[in-house]
Parts: C-alpha cells; sequence; structure tokens
C-alpha cells in the first residue's frame, strides 16, 4: 500500500511536470518542468520499487535508475540551457 | 490489470503532451520534452517490471536512463553546431 501510494505520487508529479512543459511558452521555462521531472518523480516511483520488492536486484536496479536520473538528468539539462543561451 | 500497471499507462499517456511540444516547439524546447519523455519512459519500463513480475525488465529502465542522457547531451552538442 505505502509502495503505491509513493508510486501514485510520482505519477501525479510526473503529470503536473508535463502540464508545466505543456502550458509554458518559453524554452527555458520548459526546461525548469524537465528538470523537476528528472528528480522527483524518479525518487518517488524507485523508492515504491524499492519499498515493494525490497533491496533485490530489482531493487538495486531501481536504485541506480533514480541516481542516474537525478544525478545526470540535471547535468544534461544545464548543458540545453546553455544552448538556449547561445542561440 | 494491478495498480503498478494502471500507473504505468498513466505515464505512457503523459507522452503524448511530450510528443506535442517536441513536435510545436523550438529546437530547446523540443529537446526539452524528448528528455522529459526519456524520463517517463524509463519510469515506465520500471513499473511494467514489478506489474509483470520480470526483474529482467528492469535492466531496459536502467539502460534508458542512461542513453537518454547521453542522447540529450550529444543532441545539445550537435544543435549547438547549427
Amino acid at each position: 500500500m505505502i509502495a503505491l501510494a509513493l508510486v501514485w505520487a510520482g505519477v501525479v508529479l510526473a503529470l503536473a511536470c508535463c502540464a508545466g512543459l505543456l502550458a509554458m511558452r518559453d524554452a527555458i521555462d520548459k526546461l525548469h518542468f524537465t528538470s523537476a521531472a528528472s528528480v522527483l518523480p524518479p525518487i518517488l516511483v524507485c523508492g515504491g520499487v524499492i519499498v515493494d520488492q525490497g533491496l533485490g536486484a530489482v531493487g538495486l536496479t531501481a536504485i541506480l535508475v533514480a541516481v542516474v536520473l537525478v544525478l545526470a538528468g540535471p547535468a544534461a539539462i544545464v548543458a540545453i540551457a546553455r544552448l538556449e543561451r547561445q542561440t | 490489470m494491478n495498480g503498478w500497471l494502471w500507473a504505468a499507462t498513466v505515464l505512457l499517456l503523459a507522452l503524448v503532451p511530450c510528443g506535442w511540444v517536441a513536435l510545436r516547439s523550438s529546437y530547446v524546447g523540443a529537446l526539452a520534452g524528448v528528455q522529459l519523455a526519456g524520463t517517463l519512459t524509463s519510469l515506465t519500463l520500471l513499473l511494467l517490471t514489478v506489474g509483470y513480475d520480470r526483474g529482467v525488465y528492469a535492466n531496459l529502465a536502467l539502460v534508458l536512463a542512461t542513453l537518454q542522457i547521453v542522447g540529450g547531451l550529444v543532441f545539445a552538442r550537435f544543435l549547438a553546431r547549427l
């Protein structure tokens, strides 16, 4: 139950970020919502997977997915934002 | 259908606005849409792993999470040269 609550919280946040991406006009504003979606929903969804599956193979892979998305996602967003600044 | 598969379905539906932004926006805005779509797809694969109880599917999520970020950096690099 807690696992699904975490997952659905992540899904709702992802939907909110999609709505923000759709609503914003400026590219930097769109990147802001993309960056938020690469940090909060992965933590919640992967947390739900870990609560359900424990620290087995799937749980450890979920941790890796969350670490990759949370650490490298904003770095890619920064690189894309620099591109917007150049153009 | 269990709760995990419903959550994966909702995340798949969230790809529609990302695709719309990728089609209708500027280069950088489209890249933002593609990045968000990659993140959502990676999470969807993770949810399908639990929903179908197939542990090997989680590797797909990990590979996609890595490659979509590398792909975004490559896109940014090439678009900077245009």
